[in-house]
């Protein structure tokens, strides 16, 4: 019996230049998800001052979306360059470049571009967060989360299904993605413990709806766009897709660790609870590193068609 | 706390540009000439890819035991759902590959390899 998996051909036919474009792929969607995840984070925890200082949204968001925004630009001659045969020639070739952003990755620029830009003028300028500066930040996370539905089989019909279902997705990743970061720094100093706590406990009840959106987001989008489930383990889209689901497991796990064990424990002031916890949430953000380099692997080397 | 009046422009907004995006295709291979895995006996006067859905080649390139096999015409960039060319001088026996890159309507980028032996 001969062991079929399309995986390790695609692994073999993935060139350096592809896995440039993923690396950088990995890498936009992390910055960007931090962006807009801190959006999420400031707009549902914020208001406590020293709390706010502490989750430090006021140099993560711009430094996110900065981030992004470099990354999204690379993204542009990485593509032109591809698809002249993976050289830098081709890369700067002003008809492959024109090529490129007249197509949709050229609307997806745009609109993300904007977004990010949106965030980071907002953060760097505004400390308040309420009227306006609240308003034109929601408008900038909006703006790059309809960037992802620009591009690649959620374009397609039915869009005003698949686009929103993507978007709800994507807000949902972006919650979870983006409080990380701040939920690891809060829980850092001991004079927080008790507002710090607060957060944790409501955060874990919130994240509960919006890992049930993703899944079930996520789920429905890839039965749809593999036709079913029997690619799952016979195509490379499928096998990938394995993975991260795997690794997506593997998260609700620490997760639920955090919510019903070292969260109750950190409340309580436990012994070594707050270690505990921080390695369990750094642990969380290696995962989802993980699940955004699998997913970007699987949205620039393969289709679910095949 | 943002008012609930914000949200719901944004959401409106949003909802408005989802909207009004364009149905963008991905096209996908639907064959060659010669096919994938045949053997030809001579050199074929055509070398051909065809899709379901219009495609923008980038890159399309023949090597064989000689190396690059010169083309005419070559992709011109444009949208096509075919694109048919000839080797410019008769190809010899020997493996050959056609490497193929393009960009599909919904942003897609595309890239397959076609192998066929001349007898």
């Amino acid at each position: 019996m001969t062991l079929h998996l399309p995986l390790l051909e695609l692994l073999a036919q993935t060139d350096g230049w592809a896995w440039l474009r993923v690396l950088v792929a990995a890498a936009f969607y992390a910055s960007a998800l931090v962006a807009v995840g801190g959006v999420w984070f400031g707009l549902v925890f914020g208001g406590n001052p020293a709390l706010d200082r502490a989750a430090g949204l006021r140099t993560l968001v711009p430094a996110a979306a900065g981030l992004a925004l470099a990354l999204l630009l690379l993204q542009w001659p990485l593509q032109a360059g591809f698809l002249g045969g993976g050289t830098w020639a081709a890369a700067f070739d002003p008809g492959l470049l024109a090529l490129v952003f007249d197509g949709a990755a050229g609307q997806r620029i745009l609109l993300a571009g904007s977004g990010l830009l949106l965030l980071f003028g907002v953060w760097i300028e505004s400390d308040r967060w309420r009227g306006l500066g609240a308003a034109a930040s929601l408008l900038g996370a909006a703006l790059v989360l309809l960037a992802f539905t620009q591009v690649g089989h959620s374009a397609g019909a039915p869009r005003l299904l698949l686009a929103s279902l993507l978007l709800l997705h994507l807000g949902a990743v972006a919650f979870w993605v983006g409080a990380l970061l701040p939920l690891y720094r809060i829980s850092g100093p001991p004079h927080l413990s008790q507002p710090a706590a607060r957060v944790l406990r409501r955060f874990g009840r919130l994240a509960s709806g919006a890992v049930a959106a993703l899944i079930a987001t996520g789920l429905w989008l890839a039965w749809h766009l593999m036709e079913g489930w029997s690619s799952l383990l016979h195509s490379a889209y499928g096998q990938v897709l394995s993975l991260k689901l795997a690794a997506l497991l593997l998260l609700l796990g620490l997760a639920a660790l955090n919510r019903w064990h070292l969260v109750p424990a950190f409340a309580a002031s436990a012994p070594r609870a707050r270690q505990r916890l921080r390695a369990s949430i750094a642990c969380e953000g290696f995962l989802v590193a993980l699940i955004l380099l699998l997913t970007a692997f699987l949205t620039t080397t393969t289709s679910p068609t095949g | 706390m943002p008012c609930l009046k914000c949200i719901v422009r944004v959401a409106l907004a949003l909802y408005l540009l989802l909207a009004a995006t364009q149905l963008l295709a991905h096209a996908q291979p639907e064959g060659s000439l010669p096919a994938h895995g045949s053997t030809v006996n001579g050199s074929p006067n055509r070398i051909a890819v065809w899709f379901d859905h219009p495609m923008r080649l980038t890159l399309f390139e023949v090597s064989g035991p000689q190396g690059v096999v010169p083309l005419n015409p070559s992709p011109g960039r444009d949208a096509l759902t075919r694109f048919e060319t000839r080797p410019a001088t008769p190809l010899g026996p020997g493996k050959y590959t056609v490497r193929w890159r393009g960009l599909a309507a919904d942003g897609h980028v595309m890239v397959d390899e076609i192998h066929f032996t001349v007898r």
